[in-house]
């Protein structure tokens, strides 16, 4: 792992300390939110590669928690990380944007090997954007 | 949903599986969190046997965590075995006051998924009646049912219950019961007392369910 950083919601408190404990031994960066709207608040306040996420949390639920997500960032990352993983709930995640759906108990090298292909998924967006970005300003210039 | 030909071994199937639906993710949340805990137990001795510094008190506290979890899961287990046999010799005496705690432990969690307070009023002595236990336990969830969708800004329900002799009367507030989106739950749970030989009835803002 390189250096990803990481936003992890859940409500279960025990559950976050422990994950969030094994992946930053394996060098992840991780931030933790027990809560949809606290897990928005993060990410107004800094940027995420990844958003590792709760689907049934009190208040607002992993998919209302996504949908807001991608309002805010259309290009975030998120893999839902349920205890209840039913196809209904799973079409609906995908078609909101997230970029996988995982069932607990998830093996966390495969949590993992999907927090990189995630990241990899991010900075080619950021690297189309910078070059998108580029583009407009040599054309404004006419060059 | 209801109709006038309500079906309710169907829809006491519904609710047996509503039920063990909600208990199985509680056990599976459980078990994810030992899971990580032990990979945490083992990231930690592995990272000890390549010569980092591990604490005991690190590990105690870790093992401490599963313990928790571990106890966690025992008591889910034992709501599970309660639940199941509930349906067992319908009609025999119970304790009132037992047998609404047992419903209002389980939908402790849909009141922690609308971020409601379901708390409970019992008096102190205990109260033995014969009844289905089951039949009961899905007329009071539904009356809780009722009572977390309605009141947006409702953050406490309140599950009591008074007796006059062989009545009994279990009071859920608070609630709008006369909320017109609610009129099809609301005929289910009054047919479902019916069934039973009680009624349901609102007063104000409470529910209350009524066995003679």
């Amino acid at each position: 792992m390189a250096g990803e950083r990481v936003l992890l919601v859940d409500d279960e408190t025990d559950f976050v300390e422990a994950l969030s404990a094994r992946m930053e031994t394996r060098e992840v960066v991780v931030e933790t939110a027990t809560s949809g709207q606290a897990a928005l608040e993060k990410m107004d306040a800094q940027r995420f590669d990844v958003v590792v996420l709760d689907l049934a949390m009190p208040g607002m639920d992993g998919i209302e928690t996504l949908s807001a997500m991608r309002e805010r960032d259309p290009d975030i990352q998120v893999i839902l990380l349920t205890g209840r993983a039913t196809l209904q709930k799973g079409v609906e995640a995908m078609k909101l944007g997230a970029m996988d759906f995982l069932e607990k108990p998830a093996d966390i090298n495969l949590l993992l090997e999907r927090i990189q292909e995630a990241k990899a998924k991010s900075d080619e967006r950021l690297e189309q954007k910078t070059e998108q970005v580029i583009q407009d300003i040599l054309r404004t210039k006419g060059w | 949903m209801t109709d006038d030909s309500l079906d309710l071994p169907a829809q006491k199937l519904v609710f047996f599986g509503t039920i063990t639906a909600s208990l199985s993710h509680e056990l599976k949340n459980v078990l994810a969190t030992i899971n990580e805990f032990s990979g945490l137990l083992d990231d930690l001795t592995r990272g000890a046997a390549a010569g980092r510094s591990l604490s005991p008190e690190r590990l105690q506290s870790v093992c401490g965590k599963i313990q928790k979890q571990i106890r966690r899961g025992e008591v889910i287990i034992q709501r599970l075995n309660r639940f199941s046999h509930s349906v067992d010799e319908p009609g025999r005496q119970v304790d009132i006051k037992v047998v609404l705690g047992e419903i209002c432990d389980l939908c402790h969690r849909f009141a922690d998924l609308k971020q409601v307070a379901l708390e409970r009023q019992f008096p102190q002595e205990s109260v033995l009646v014969p009844l289905d236990s089951f039949a009961f336990q899905y007329a009071v969830y539904l009356g809780i049912d009722l009572a977390l969708q309605a009141g947006a800004e409702a953050r406490v329900v309140t599950v009591s219950f008074a007796t006059t002799g062989s009545a009994c009367d279990v009071v859920i507030a608070s609630a709008d019961p006369m909320d017109p989106t609610l009129a099809a739950r609301w005929s289910t749970l009054q047919q479902v007392m019916q069934h039973m030989g009680g009624e349901a009835g609102a007063d104000g803002d409470r529910i209350v369910l009524a066995l003679h």
